[in-house]
């Protein structure tokens, strides 16, 4: 999925567990953009979906429902208007990807009609190119092969890490984080930092040098015990940590890459590609009262 | 588009949610402050006795007249903002620019410290009228 958003509108709530999935993005006090979308094997009536949103709404003591004019092509919908502000309800179905998408715009005050299309014309479904898929939310972005999912996403202040892993069973895993406030925080050289991130059971095997994105980064291989009867055929988790501090977004990127191997070496995903150096993000001020 | 939350009176009154960050912040007048290395500092507040901690019973349970709160120097950065003359949303704006990160990073870091100080009485947040601005 592909949307186009305002800056100030950021990511504030994404669930990609079961269908419908869902994010959520939101302005500094309201959410402003909730998009849903399910895969289907048929084309829907519109007219139905709409006519349950209408009843669902209607059921919540929303009056005065109206038809949306003017919508972008494709997009079908409804709108509220009351005195706080503007309800949009549009749905649309994409033909190609085979997805019911669900959208809802809240306009607090006034509704913008050219910011709406544009935002409702903007969703598309996202083509993965090459057999890489893009995955790019809270500031993390980066392209990895297909064959790798995510597992897991963990969010704290200034934290972002995902876990992506294979279909396999013990295959490789993949953990990107992005940090904040490396000034804070950082107090140690990345090199000594790396070794500190290393799990206490792994024995460091190297440390170098290492360039990421035109930037000096250090690099940690490290080898730990599975288990004495893995040990016993040679078996043992390799893990490959990269980290690099990029000055333009004053953030540093850690990659992880481990896999359970009897090979005394590991590398990071060949297709895996992490994006740095994008300007940093204008905090608009604004006056309040 | 508002939230619906009681007075406190039985009432209910309405709150928008741009009141939170409208609020001025003010350190308690009553705080002291001792400045450590690296920026960081020790907040202290004076705690009132309470009436029935007299003997026998204060013999038993010792009581501090002060708590004490340590902040490292990104708490004692976001404390010094918290002057009278910022609304939350400018400390938000002012934290957010000085370290590179979104509105809604620095909204969730400073507005969880700033809950943490209200507790423990060291903050006050004060409402949205313009008379609160000194």
């Amino acid at each position: 999925m592909q949307v186009d958003h305002p800056a100030e509108w950021e990511l504030a709530f994404a669930c990609g567990l079961n269908e419908p999935l869902r994010c959520t993005f939101a302005d500094r006090y309201y959410h402003r953009l909730n998009i849903s979308w399910r895969a289907l094997k048929f084309e829907p009536n519109l007219e139905l979906v709409l006519q349950k949103h209408r009843r669902e709404l209607e059921k919540r003591g929303k009056e005065g429902l109206r038809d949306l004019a003017g919508a972008p092509q494709g997009w079908r919908g409804i709108l509220h208007q009351s005195n706080e502000g503007t309800l949009v309800h549009a749905v649309r179905f994409l033909g190609g990807a085979g997805w019911l998408v669900d959208a809802t715009l809240v306009w607090p005050k006034s509704r913008n009609t050219a910011l709406e299309n544009a935002v409702l014309a903007s969703i598309t479904a996202l083509d993965s190119d090459a057999g890489t898929k893009l995955w790019q939310a809270m500031g993390l972005s980066l392209s990895l092969s297909s064959e790798y999912d995510l597992v897991q996403s963990n969010s704290k202040v200034g934290r972002v890490a995902w876990d992506f892993a294979t279909a396999k069973k013990r295959g490789p895993r993949l953990t990107v984080e992005r940090l904040a406030l490396p000034e804070y925080w950082l107090k140690v050289p990345l090199r000594d930092w790396l070794i500190q991130q290393m799990p206490v059971s792994h024995k460091l095997i190297r440390q170098d040098v290492t360039t990421m994105n035109g930037h000096r980064g250090e690099s940690l291989l490290s080898r730990g015990r599975i288990s004495p009867a893995a040990s016993l055929i040679r078996l043992a988790q390799a893990r490959l940590a990269v980290a690099w501090l990029c000055p333009i977004e004053s953030r540093v990127y850690h990659v992880i890459a481990s896999a359970v191997t009897r090979q005394p070496d590991i590398s990071l995903p060949q297709d895996l590609t992490v994006r740095c150096c994008r300007p940093a993000p204008a905090v608009v001020t604004r006056k309040p009262g | 588009m508002k939230d619906r939350r009681k007075d406190g009176k039985g009432g209910r009154r309405t709150v928008s949610p741009e009141e939170p960050l409208r609020a001025v912040a003010f350190v308690n007048e009553a705080a002291e402050r001792k400045d450590q290395g690296e920026g960081g500092c020790i907040v202290s507040i004076p705690l009132r006795r309470p009436r029935w901690l007299v003997p026998p019973i204060s013999w038993m349970l010792p009581f501090s007249s002060h708590r004490r709160v340590e902040l490292d120097a990104l708490g004692a950065e976001v404390l010094r903002m918290c002057d009278g003359k910022h609304h939350v949303e400018e400390i938000i704006e002012n934290f957010a620019a000085k370290h590179k990160l979104t509105f809604r990073e620095a909204q969730l870091s400073v507005g969880a410290f700033l809950k943490q100080m209200t507790q423990r009485g060291i903050v006050v947040l004060v409402g949205t009228s313009e008379k609160a601005k000194r």
